[in-house]
């Protein structure tokens, strides 16, 4: 195991076991705003360990100011029933369905909420008051009539009594409104949903029904429907025809907001500028682009093939698109000899294994392949792009190409292993880096365990990447990082650094620039058969010597020794400076006295000269300051 | 607003990042929840493993992780952007260590941690994690254990550890090359007798 292995455990290990006290850091911020807040007064709320814990999680505030609860402690009440119109809304209940708290998990969520405080009320009651401050709002009307109803609980009898309930309660309280509303009530059963829930901010049920129609529209995404009102949801559920079977739904979403199929499809035609005569084809549906309710209007002429997307709400035209496609009779029925469009369209999709509502960008045409006559059948399937060429007479496969859709990744169906190039592109994207972004990139083939991989490397201004790619699939078996220490020079394909690496690397590592110490030197070195630079430096106070590796450009050693400014006697007067100092001092001269003694010395990180001598019956002893020569301490005494 | 709850190996020692921190603390200055809520997400793990590296106690080392933001919350407009961000923020958390570690000296209620089931809760958690855990727990001295933690966790460099921790820098380097040495022997024992 390499350090940077280790460290990484150590980090993840650790990062693992913190727990998330955000909340209650929140709350406390606001309680005690304007007020250190004592030590001693926090601590018992955790000495209780665990039971605090739960006992916590079930008493979750509404703090009404923009704050929104963490999504793991809520799954602790005995049924959880959530609405979603627009305004998002949790209702906990307690075993007799009565409320324990509200919670808003959106702003128009905390709006319909407004003052209510519905602790212990009855749930029909509270699901009343919500749903009418919903309609006060504005939230529910004629234009937008849909509410999604989900109920999670232990209990599924209870869920399900739970479900029917409120379906029957909203049904009848909307109708004394004079609102035809449409209601679909589900269970909660896909916790897999809650990844989505939570990145999107969504109710577990919105996501577990977004999740469902994304499943039935291999076009949608869930990042385009997360943003949508629940009416405009049941919309394309409802157009989509999508499985409801396991779900409760009453009544029509409303499309009343939607300026209506006929007017779209005139729309379109106005803006392509074709006459309604002129149209072989025509059909249109309610889709989504782009996060708009859009009509998606397809129609044929006889020379070309056209789909405009109209805007729902404003009859605004999208997007469109046109195609040469000889809609000649040949395309239903076959013509002569040839199978017909329709005949190579099936044998494509066929071959392919897929269903026409599994792929998207379904084009079919007529070519002349060096005289042979065949139809091009391209399409997309969620993950793969399909070219397809079929003969127009036999009806035999002539060509098959298939390309990942997945930045441009070519997974050839024939060969049984990418390129290394291919590998090199692929750990590269992983990265989100470009080839000319990086240094050192190295691949090299391997095998592991079985398994034939590629380990591609390369450096990036900040980090060392290794990364492992199947030789077969393509696909990432493993990633390493490692950041680069700031100024520490990755090695380049040769074995050794250089002597002005060793030098940048030890300068680092004191902290020092080059321009701020002197007599540097660097010498290579042998160290028991590790070869190794001795870099030595002088910075004002201090001397350096530190061995670096050659090879790895570690640092091996490190000696450090306070700079004695006695060695550069150039800052200190001097010893006979400091004895003429002291015996002046003494009103003597330099014949009269003997025995005389000098010693620099460190007085506390002072450096000064004691000075001794004899004069007559007289013992002398001198402190002088031996930058500046002052007499710090002296003393006289009779030399018995 | 919307509070991801991840677990992510963020590295913040580069400058963009320290940048990114300053600006996180300048919010939280003005009383910006979303500026703590952001700085909460990306330190929480390093205080808190930094907290348990000194007092080795999973509640104290909680209640000061809390007690940290609070403060930070508070002193957040006395904070000079010196570009040592999580300097700042761990210099907090040591002290009100130390200042919990004085009032346990009076009260003396030291509960010998039990690794294994503090840990069972967490479904994250691997056996290998709950190991190594309990190894920087018992086979390291606490310097040596702080200094691994500062540099693994809160991916600090030596030098910032030296300052943090008032040693000199020589003296963390060999710490730390013994406590990864120490960790990594009883790492590849622990493989051995599987």
């Amino acid at each position: 195991m390499t350090d940077k292995q280790l460290n990484h455990k150590i980090n993840q290990a650790f990062s693992k076991v913190t727990p998330d006290c955000l909340d209650s850091v929140l709350k406390d911020c606001k309680e005690e705003k304007g007020e250190m807040i004592a030590m001693t007064n926090q601590t018992n709320r955790r000495q209780w360990g665990k039971l605090i814990a739960v006992a916590a999680s079930i008493v979750l505030l509404i703090t009404g100011v923009g704050f929104y609860g963490n999504y793991h402690l809520n799954h602790t009440a005995v049924s959880t029933v959530s609405l979603d119109v627009n305004p998002a809304i949790e209702m906990k209940l307690n075993k007799k369905e009565r409320v324990l708290n509200v919670i808003p998990l959106n702003e128009d969520g905390e709006k319909i909420i407004g003052d209510m405080d519905f602790k212990n009320s009855d749930l029909d009651v509270a699901v009343n008051a919500l749903v009418g401050s919903m309609l006060k709002n504005g939230y529910l009307s004629d234009i937008s009539n849909s509410i999604l109803v989900s109920v999670d609980g232990a209990d599924a009898q209870k869920s399900a009594a739970i479900q029917q309930e409120l379906s029957a309660e909203i049904d009848s309280f909307m109708k004394s409104q004079g609102m035809d509303v449409a209601i679909v009530s589900q269970i909660v059963d896909n916790h897999a949903a809650e990844t989505i829930a939570e990145k999107f901010g969504l109710s577990l049920g919105k996501a577990q029904f977004i999740e469902k129609l994304v499943a039935a529209n291999p076009r949608y995404t869930v990042e385009a429907l997360a943003g949508m009102t629940f009416n405009e949801l049941n919309v394309l559920a409802q157009t989509s025809k999508m499985d409801m079977t396991d779900m409760n739904s009453t009544g029509k979403a409303s499309q009343k907001a939607y300026i209506g199929q006929d007017r779209a499809e005139a729309i379109a035609l106005a803006h392509a500028g074709i006459a309604r005569a002129d149209v072989l084809k025509l059909k249109s549906d309610l889709e989504t682009e782009q996060g708009m309710m859009v009509y998606d209007v397809d129609f044929n002429t006889r020379n070309m093939e056209y789909e405009v997307l109209v805007n729902a709400e404003t009859g605004g035209i999208v997007s469109m698109t046109s195609e040469k496609d000889y809609l000649d009779q040949d395309d239903v029925v076959p013509e002569g000899n040839y199978i017909g469009k329709e005949a190579a369209k099936n044998i494509a999709l066929n071959y392919a294994g897929l269903k026409e509502s599994e792929v998207k960008n379904l084009i079919c045409k007529r070519d002349n392949d060096d005289g042979v006559i065949c139809y091009e059948v391209e399409f997309d399937s969620k993950t793969t792009e399909y070219k397809i060429v079929v003969d127009a007479k036999t009806g035999k496969i002539l060509e098959a190409e298939t390309d990942k859709i997945d930045n441009d990744i070519i997974v050839k169906p024939s060969t049984s292993q990418i390129s290394e190039k291919d590998a090199k592109s692929i750990a590269l994207n992983y990265a989100g880096l470009k080839e000319s972004e990086v240094k050192n990139l190295t691949c090299k083939r391997d095998d592991d365990d079985g398994v034939i991989c590629y380990e591609v490397e390369f450096d990036s201004k900040t980090t060392e990447y290794k990364i492992v790619v199947d030789a077969k699939t393509g696909k990432i078996l493993e990633a390493e990082t490692d950041k680069i220490d700031n100024d520490i020079i990755v090695k380049p394909s040769t074995s050794q650094i250089s002597e002005k690496d060793a030098k940048s690397i030890a300068l680092n590592y004191a902290g020092l620039k080059e321009s701020e110490v002197k007599n540097l030197t660097c010498k290579r070195d042998d160290d028991d058969g590790v070869i190794c630079y001795e870099v030595k430096f002088d910075s004002k106070t201090t001397e350096y010597d530190i061995v670096v590796d050659a090879k790895t450009g570690k640092i091996l050693e490190v000696e450090t020794e306070k700079i004695d400014d006695a060695s550069s006697s150039a800052s200190n007067i001097g010893k006979q400076s400091a004895i003429n100092a002291a015996v002046n001092h003494a009103g003597l001269r330099a014949s009269e006295v003997k025995h005389v003694k000098c010693e620099l010395d460190d007085d506390d990180g002072m450096l000064v000269y004691e000075v001794e001598f004899t004069s007559g019956r007289y013992e002398y002893s001198y402190t002088i300051d031996a930058l500046k020569g002052a007499v710090l301490e002296y003393e006289k005494e009779i030399d018995d | 607003m919307l509070f991801l709850y991840t677990t992510s190996e963020k590295e913040y020692n580069t400058v963009s990042d320290r940048k990114y921190l300053d600006s996180c603390i300048a919010q939280i200055s003005n009383k910006s929840e979303e500026g703590l809520a952001e700085l909460y997400k990306l330190t929480s793990s390093s205080v808190y493993a930094y907290a348990l590296s000194i007092l080795k106690n999973t509640f104290d080392a909680e209640d000061i992780m809390h007690d940290c933001y609070i403060n930070i919350y508070h002193s957040a407009d006395r904070y000079q952007s010196s570009g040592k961000p999580m300097a700042w923020i761990l210099t907090i958390a040591k002290n009100l260590c130390f200042q919990k570690l004085r009032e346990k000296k009076k009260v003396s209620d030291i509960l010998d941690e039990n690794w294994e089931s503090l840990l069972m809760d967490n479904h994250a958690i691997t056996v290998e994690d709950k190991l190594l855990i309990e190894k920087c727990m018992r086979i390291l001295t606490d310097e040596e254990r702080q200094i691994v933690v500062l540099h693994a966790v809160a991916d600090f460099k030596h030098r910032e550890i030296a300052d943090l921790m008032d040693l000199l820098l020589p003296t963390v380097l060999s710490k730390y090359n013994r406590a990864v040495k120490k960790l990594k022997l009883e790492l590849e024992k622990e493989c051995e007798m599987e």
